[in-house]
């Protein structure tokens, strides 16, 4: 199997040879052919694609391209697609070869609404060989999906950002994790960071300051109390609450004071509500 | 003679193009695809990526409202000429009189993309945008510009 950039490489140069038959006029049909034929023939992944559906079948190419009747040459198409392919592939290589025709003469050799030459090859490559091209062009993009979900399986990349648990990862199979969070110790700590902090704060009433400084003081001891009370800690994360809401969006004052930032406050909030929860 | 009209996109500027290998419809950026900085002669198809000159990509509509156009601007041009040749003969007084019916000129809609159920993508080699049906593990995307698979 052909790793990833080989597989792009070789995808792009096939469309490109392959959108060149199709594009042909009577200039260059022969060599757009020609070249063509040589890529797949030459190309391990591309021959071997082909090898897989077409080396052991036997399958006159006239049965599907009937040029040989003396009266305008048609299409008959075999119902299976490996038949299909066997026959697209025989009448590239008798084009090429054959002393005693071209693009231009099997062209001409069916009958088209279209009295232009240019048009007339146009439209032959697109019904003699294009279920050929989009054979192989889809095979080579599977194998490259394939190769890609491979490479992805083999390795997981993951950010992380702040974190404030545990965590568990690999590729595969199931991770069994019991983890318990104690909130108590970061809690206590924020509280006691803005306790310190109130006293650096201005523009705010001592009233509003004291207010919330009894409201810190309950929540630490209910944290530290061996049976918190729930409604002793709402009652203060209320206060909390509502003193942020008055200082941010009535007074328009900051709560960065010293060291404390925006974040610190609502991380409390954020924590003794989720304290709450545990009771 | 030069007739032109304009393509109104989608809500993000997207236009719509059509394949003319599969014809399978897919949405570029105008602003990209008019870009003078970053000019380009063929387009590949996303779908099947087979590449050929851009203005074999416009879309029928596109197609349809050229012809239309076209041909409503050669009645005009031959209502004027036979409205002048009538006259011109009418006025002689002679034996021979002339009338004619002006030709009547076909209806041309306003072309303007809706969003649709597209994904948007960006080329990670040529950094222009484009929108394809995707269905993620079961098909390949091709840059519309520079042809590699996304």
């Amino acid at each position: 199997m052909s790793n990833l950039t080989e597989l792009r490489k070789l995808s792009l140069e096939f469309r490109r040879l392959s959108s060149n038959l199709l594009n042909s006029n009577i200039d260059n049909a022969d060599v757009n052919l020609s070249r063509f034929l040589k890529y797949i023939n030459e190309n391990n992944t591309i021959s071997a694609i082909l090898n897989e559906r077409i080396s052991d079948i036997d399958y006159d190419f006239k049965q599907c391209f009937l040029i040989d009747t003396g009266d305008w040459a048609e299409f008959n198409f075999p119902d299976d697609e490996n038949l299909h392919l066997k026959a697209q592939y025989d009448y590239m290589t008798f084009i090429v070869t054959s002393e005693e025709t071209n693009v231009r003469h099997q062209a001409m050799s069916y009958s088209w609404s279209d009295r232009n030459i240019n048009n007339q090859i146009q439209k032959f490559a697109d019904k003699a060989f294009k279920p050929l091209i989009d054979f192989i062009n889809d095979q080579i993009s599977m194998e490259m999906i394939v190769v890609e979900d491979t490479a992805k399986s083999a390795s997981i990349v993951q950010h992380f950002g702040d974190n404030y648990g545990t965590i568990n990862t690999q590729g595969s199979g199931e991770i069994n994790s019991q983890n318990t969070v104690n909130l108590n110790s970061d809690i206590l700590k924020l509280s006691e960071k803005i306790l310190t902090s109130l006293s650096d704060m201005t523009d705010v009433s001592e009233d509003a300051i004291e207010d919330v400084k009894d409201d810190l003081e309950s929540v630490a001891e209910q944290v530290k109390s061996p049976i918190p009370k729930k409604s002793r800690l709402q009652k203060a994360l209320n206060g909390i609450r509502k003193f942020v809401f008055d200082v941010t969006n009535k007074a328009a004052i900051t709560l960065v004071a010293g060291a404390v930032t925006n974040a610190d406050w609502n991380n409390l909030i954020e924590q003794i509500e989720q304290f709450i929860q545990t009771l | 003679m030069e007739i032109s009209f304009t393509i109104q996109g989608d809500s993000e500027g997207y236009v719509t193009f059509e394949c003319p290998f599969c014809g399978s419809e897919f949405k570029l950026q105008a602003g990209e695809y008019q870009s003078d900085d970053e000019p380009f002669e063929d387009l590949f198809c996303p779908y099947c990526g087979l590449t050929k000159e851009k203005n074999a990509f416009l879309s029928s509509e596109v197609i349809e409202k050229a012809q239309a156009l076209a041909y409503n601007y050669a009645m005009e041009e031959l209502n004027k000429a036979f409205g002048k040749m009538t006259k011109s003969i009418n006025r002689s007084k002679g034996l021979i009189k002339m009338t004619y019916k002006p030709l009547k000129k076909v209806a041309t809609k306003e072309l303007k993309d809706k969003d649709t159920a597209e994904t948007e993508f960006e080329c990670s080699c040529c950094n222009r945008h484009m929108k394809v049906l995707y269905c993620a593990g079961a098909s390949k995307v091709f840059c519309p510009y520079c042809g590699v698979d996304i």
